[in-house]
């Protein structure tokens, strides 16, 4: 089900349709763990101690400081000073105030989490224009009601327009003092954020030569 | 531990130099109606032995399952039921519910409705941030603004040093970089060019570096792709 997604520019609006790029896709692929004799396995937690938990079997609730569980309803998203955070409302049926065209810097701050195709139900033709030179846009994007803000990148190139829902990255200077140490810090694991694997690198084909 | 990677430069020099993740962490706290602090916990709630498709598969007769819930409890692990799970990893269980700790992989490919047209195993694929021999420079050099309308950059990194001699190497790709606006493709293989691979049997990424130079300061990114962005032809 595409979301409509309103957005107002110089006084202009526009009308797109996005849906997630994988939903798009004609074909899909994904990857299955078998056993040795061919059969499907199943993924499943591991505690630390090697008890397989299978999907359904892990129970996730809030807890207060002396063990007494919360219900979610009554749990509130604070601030890391203790500040409740306001619930910011979903941001389609209402127009968004596109800001840009930002510097790629901006883009580049940012990795990106999903995905969207983009049909222009209505395309301001200067938005249209400025997209099509290689400007990039931003826009509130926020499907559902969330505490925090959710940066997306309005982007087009030769294949079509892409909403690219990004989440903040932070890199800092380093100098030559600032040497890390291998065993600093622990690392992110693969997170699964793309939900087919149309996007192996079999079906890929980066077009370098005219770049080079 | 951080991760590392062996990168090689347009001079023919390479170092394995450390990868720090750039993910702002979450921020927020939560905390009840009354204020006081509160944490997401998970505890077990059901073992591969107590599951309810373990129990179906166990007693296929709803009243032969019946009968055993009443005068048994299997679906009631005293020792597992309720207890914190703590920090889990991923892992596998086979077509019999035992662990499986070296799954084969297979890929499905389907079509729009799901239906499930051909599949093929999967070789194992290790690793390869920091291959044996010297990666090559791939030569690869895209603009920014050209390439983050061409891929979707879904992971970063930060590239840091771990001696002085790395940072010279790490501050000179940065400025060469810098100073022609562009952005430089690594990977594995014969040209450089070919698929990262972060974990063993993990998704691969096409690699690309940022660098940036101020003063005595140097930024290098390293962002990883994992498709182009197309638009399928026949959509509407």
């Amino acid at each position: 089900m595409p979301i409509l997604v309103e957005i107002d520019h110089r006084n202009a609006r526009s009308t797109l349709l996005v849906t997630p790029l994988e939903r798009l896709r004609p074909c899909h692929t994904r990857r299955v763990a078998c056993d040795a004799q061919g059969r499907p396995c199943r993924a499943v937690w591991q505690t630390w101690d090697g008890l397989p938990l299978p999907p359904g079997g892990v129970a996730q609730g809030y807890e207060g400081p002396d063990g007494h569980t919360v219900p979610r309803a009554d749990v509130v998203a604070t601030d890391a000073a203790g500040q409740p955070l306001r619930v910011l409302p979903a941001t389609t049926r209402r127009p968004q105030r596109l800001e840009g065209p930002v510097p790629v810097d901006e883009l580049l701050a940012h990795v990106v989490t999903k995905v969207y195709g983009v049909t222009a139900e209505r395309l301001d033709p200067a938005l249209r224009q400025s997209l099509q030179q290689g400007d990039i846009y931003r826009v509130p994007f926020r499907p559902r009601a969330a505490t925090g803000d959710a940066p997306a990148f309005l982007v087009e190139n030769a294949s079509g327009i892409f909403l690219l829902q990004a989440a903040p990255c932070r890199f800092d200077w380093v100098t030559r003092a600032q040497v890390v140490a291998a065993d600093a810090d622990e690392d992110e694991m693969d997170e699964d954020v793309w939900a087919a694997d149309a996007w192996d690198l079999d079906d890929l084909r980066l077009r370098e030569e005219g770049d080079r | 531990m951080i991760r590392q990677i062996r990168l090689a430069d347009h001079g023919g020099r390479d170092a394995i130099c450390g990868l720090l993740p750039v993910r702002v962490p979450d921020a927020r706290r939560w905390q009840d109606l009354a204020g006081q602090p509160v944490h997401a916990l998970r505890r077990v709630r059901a073992t591969a032995a107590t599951h309810p498709e373990a129990l179906l598969a166990q007693y296929p007769d709803p009243d032969d399952l019946a009968q055993a819930l009443i005068a048994g409890d299997p679906e009631w692990d005293p020792g597992a039921l309720g207890r914190p799970t703590g920090p889990c990893t991923r892992g596998y269980v086979d077509g019999d519910g035992q662990p499986c700790y070296a799954p084969q992989w297979t890929e499905l490919r389907s079509d729009g409705q799901g239906t499930v047209g051909a599949c093929r195993p999967l070789p194992s694929r290790p690793a390869n941030l920091v291959p044996a021999t010297p990666p090559v420079w791939s030569g690869v050099l895209l603009p920014r603004q050209t390439l983050v309308r061409r891929v979707a950059f879904v992971r970063a990194y930060q590239v840091v040093h771990q001696d002085a001699l790395q940072f010279d190497f790490l501050y000179e790709l940065a400025q060469y970089l810098q100073q022609r606006q562009v952005m430089v493709q690594i990977g594995s293989g014969r040209q450089g060019r070919g698929p990262l691979i972060c974990e063993r049997n993990g998704r691969p990424y096409r690699g690309f570096l940022d660098g940036r130079v101020q003063g005595e300061a140097m930024r290098l990114g390293l962002y990883l792709a994992a498709g182009e962005l197309t638009i399928p032809e026949g959509t509407p």
